[in-house]
């Protein structure tokens, strides 16, 4: 929520920037602006975090590249350079190729049927008629607050061919036989889309909110005289308005589907076969589940990995500034 | 005043002097396991422990999943237990694993009984297995006679209510299938079996090792095998069971199928011998009757692996009271002391160092033994150790390589094939090959002869003789 906030306000001040910048900037140089003891004071305030940024960012991140060019095990001496070796095997690896095709088809459709949705929910909730907004709020939101292991338990219940959707679907003549959801290799993954979706429905729909109480109302009354019906002032008000932090959104949305792995954890561990296996999950396998660990190896999967975010990442900043524009 | 400020004065020195004394007495073992449901035992045998030797001992018990993935992790962060369970991705060659982790430290011999080796059986003690460079690092816990995977266990009382008697319990796979055609007409289905993860093999190990072998390396031959015939008739006449839904569908986890069985939603579970304690103590199931796995209709023709794959304890290297945790090892595996006596009593498994018959009263546990000992002596036989034959296999990448192409990967493509009813047989052959490319090029890259992998004159169904080694000849 915050960080969206922020980021409308960014975005806004990157197009005021815009609109100013039409005129060369005079830049003040920092010798100039900051002077005697600020200097300290700028230090001392920095320096806690830059201390975690360095302890908890960056010395992960390089270790981690550092660890991808060892044959290690995540305990004792890191000795075994290899350098490439792992990247190369990883290459060839069709585990991984097949997870990171499944995190990417996770993702994808994951922030498709999420974003939309909790959209068209935050637009139905910010309409002035909506009875009890609170009470939708609240419900929307409280999955998001169900442990994700909690949240695998209850679906794994309610989807196997024993559970509950099934006995429903069965009972009413929809199903002749029952489908383990869960467990069916067609099915797996989209159901854990599903659930995802379930889960973190409320959080997106929050964001959609924030995002749509910053359209001036100014602009619905002069659609309104100009005789715009609802769906007009969606399509030619609200949308156009909205795009720059709807870009944020679909980013955020699309790198935090990337890094899927609790539901996965907590309902199928990848199967059935490997239908859902992610890459977060084959990292995890690598370094700390099946034994002899290959930290090394989890490390260079995760450098992999790590580079597809950050190009999403940098994309989101592409689209951002295109959307401003 | 001044006579008792000195009195004070040299009270508090003698207690300073005495301090580093008394925290020597105060010493703490922590010793970690995953057999949660043995936690009350394990909290009353320490108490015993500390009677007999005044040592603290704090055993702490977790659940499977949570202690395999928080113990490496206390190793990362130096909080790792003086003692501690685990089961190796190669069972036999767990120590040496362990030492390339740098896990483990050796057990102090010096406060060890001389003859403490005599209580197991001779040939448990191997170079390269459990002694390195002269140093014991482990022991044979549990008996893997008895001990292991392979028992059919019933579900008595959804037994009775489908009409079926002591008589009916299955010999053959015929029999199976048809009186688990009995108990799906009466309601519940007949079998519970987990696909999830690598659980499967709970039930493929049984069923395997009737036919064959439950192992994935062929050791006549020398290769990876579960393309063979032998596999993959087993594998089709699971598939069968499926087909003909006598097996409660989808993909269900371990502990899932074991309460499906014991709050009878299924007639049978296929398990080892640890399920009496697991059905007792963790969903106070009793009534319950252990068989033989049934055979092929030609009768039984493989065998379970029994192999030097019980050394599990070991002293953390990370330990500062190796002395105090050897001591606590040799008082555990005191073949008449209360550890042995208890464990067997309560039905907790069988014993690699004591009398297991004498002590163990559960009537479930008791059939158990009765079957491996009796009913069928060699449903589990010895295989022969290529780290026996050709020392160098002990530090050997081949069989490590070949699993990591894929990892479980036979126990994803038989889950996968048993949810879809695809045919397993192709796959087997892709894996089979694979697996035998990594390896051959992996030891003949190492220098190692593919001979070592190979006991050719022996048979699967007997034990194997350690005269038939050549010693890498």
């Amino acid at each position: 929520m915050s960080q969206i906030a922020a980021e409308t306000v960014a975005s806004k001040e990157l197009v005021d920037d815009s609109t100013s910048s039409k005129k060369p900037k005079k830049t003040i140089p920092l010798s100039m602006r900051v002077k005697g003891w600020d200097y300290t004071w700028i230090v001392l305030f920095l320096a806690p975090f830059l201390l975690l940024y360095v302890g908890f960012t960056i010395y992960p991140l390089v270790a981690t590249v550092w660890y991808s060019f060892h044959e290690w095990n995540g305990s004792g001496a890191l000795d075994e350079f290899i350098g490439l070796q792992n990247y190369l095997d990883i290459a060839q690896d069709r585990s991984f190729w097949l997870s990171f095709g499944n995190t990417l088809i996770f993702a994808i459709v994951n922030t498709a049927i999420k974003l939309p949705l909790s959209l068209l929910a935050a637009i139905i909730l910010t309409q002035k008629w909506m009875w009890f907004k609170r009470i939708w709020r609240t419900v929307f939101f409280a999955p998001l607050v169900i442990p994700v292991a909690l949240a695998g338990l209850v679906f794994d219940f309610l989807l196997n061919s024993r559970g509950a959707l099934n006995d429903v679907l069965t009972a009413w003549g929809i199903l002749e036989r029952p489908i383990d959801f869960l467990g069916t290799p067609d099915t797996a993954l989209i159901t854990i889309i599903l659930i995802s979706v379930w889960q973190i429905f409320g959080q997106y729909m929050i964001y959609w909110m924030a995002a749509l109480q910053n359209v001036p109302e100014s602009l619905y009354e002069a659609a309104s005289i100009d005789g715009a019906n609802e769906w007009d002032k969606l399509w030619h008000v609200t949308l156009p308005v909205i795009r720059p932090v709807a870009t944020i959104i679909l980013f955020l949305s699309f790198v935090n589907a990337l890094k899927v792995f609790g539901l996965v954890a907590a309902t199928t561990e990848g199967g059935p076969g490997q239908s859902t296996y992610v890459v977060s999950y084959f990292i995890y396998n690598q370094a700390f589940r099946d034994m002899p660990f290959r930290y090394g190896y989890a490390s260079a999967a995760a450098v992999l990995f790590g580079v597809t975010v950050l190009m999403a990442v940098t994309l989101q900043g592409y689209f951002v500034r295109r959307a401003q524009h | 005043m001044k006579r008792l400020s000195i009195i004070f004065a040299l009270i508090t020195l003698l207690t300073i002097s005495l301090a580093p004394v008394v925290a020597q007495d105060n010493v703490t073992l922590r010793i970690m396991n995953y057999s949660a449901e043995q936690q009350e035992f394990y909290d009353a045998a320490v108490q015993e422990f500390t009677a007999e030797t005044g040592i603290n001992v704090e055993w702490e018990t977790l659940s499977r999943d949570a202690y395999e993935e928080t113990l490496p992790r206390m190793f990362d962060d130096g909080s790792a237990p003086d003692i501690f369970f685990w089961l190796g991705a190669n069972r036999v060659l767990t120590v040496s694993e362990l030492i390339d982790a740098g896990w483990i430290q050796p057990l102090d011999q010096s406060v060890l009984p001389d003859d403490w080796m005599s209580r197991w059986d001779d040939g448990v003690f191997v170079n390269g297995i459990n002694i390195i460079d002269g140093e014991v690092y482990s022991f044979p816990f549990n008996d893997n006679k008895i001990w292991g995977a392979g028992y059919m266990y019933i579900n008595n009382q959804v037994w009775v209510d489908a009409g079926l008697g002591d008589d009916d319990i299955p010999v053959t796979w015929s029999d199976l299938t048809a009186v688990c055609e009995t108990v799906r007409a009466s309601g519940p289905y007949c079998i519970a079996i987990p696909l999830e993860g690598n659980h499967f093999q709970r039930t493929w190990y049984p069923l395997a090792g009737v036919n064959y072998t439950d192992q994935f390396f062929d050791y006549q031959v020398g290769r990876y095998n579960v393309d063979d015939p032998r596999h993959l008739e087993t594998f089709e006449y699971i598939q069968s069971l499926y087909e003909a839904d006598l097996v409660i569908p989808g993909v269900n986890g371990r502990d899932e199928t074991r309460a499906a069985m014991a709050f009878g939603e299924a007639a049978i579970y296929f398990g080892g011998a640890w399920m009496p304690s697991v059905f007792e103590n963790t969903y106070e199931f009793t009534d319950v009757t252990a068989a033989a796995a049934p055979t092929p209709d030609d009768g039984l023709t493989g065998s379970l692996a029994q192999r030097n794959s019980e050394n599990k304890y070991f002293i953390s290297s990370t330990s500062e009271h190796a002395t105090e945790a050897t001591q606590f090892i040799e008082w555990m595996t005191r073949p008449d002391g209360y550890f042995a006596q208890n464990f067997l009593e309560l039905g907790f498994g069988t014993l690699a160092y004591a009398d297991n018959g004498a002590y163990i009263t559960n009537p479930v546990m008791l059939q158990v033994v009765d079957i491996a000992m009796n009913q069928r002596p060699t449903m589990r036989v010895q295989y022969p150790e290529p780290a026996v034959e050709c020392p160098a296999v002990a530090s050997s990448e081949a069989f490590v390589n070949a699993e990591n192409i894929r990892r479980n990967w036979e126990w994803e493509e038989m889950g996968l094939a048993l949810t879809t009813g695809a045919d397993f047989e192709s796959v087997a052959q892709e894996i089979a090959a694979a697996k035998n490319d990594e390896f051959t090029a992996t030891i003949e890259a190492e220098g190692i002869s593919a001979d070592c992998f190979a006991f050719p004159d022996w048979d699967i169904t007997t034990n194997f003789d350690p005269a038939m080694y050549n010693m890498g000849e």
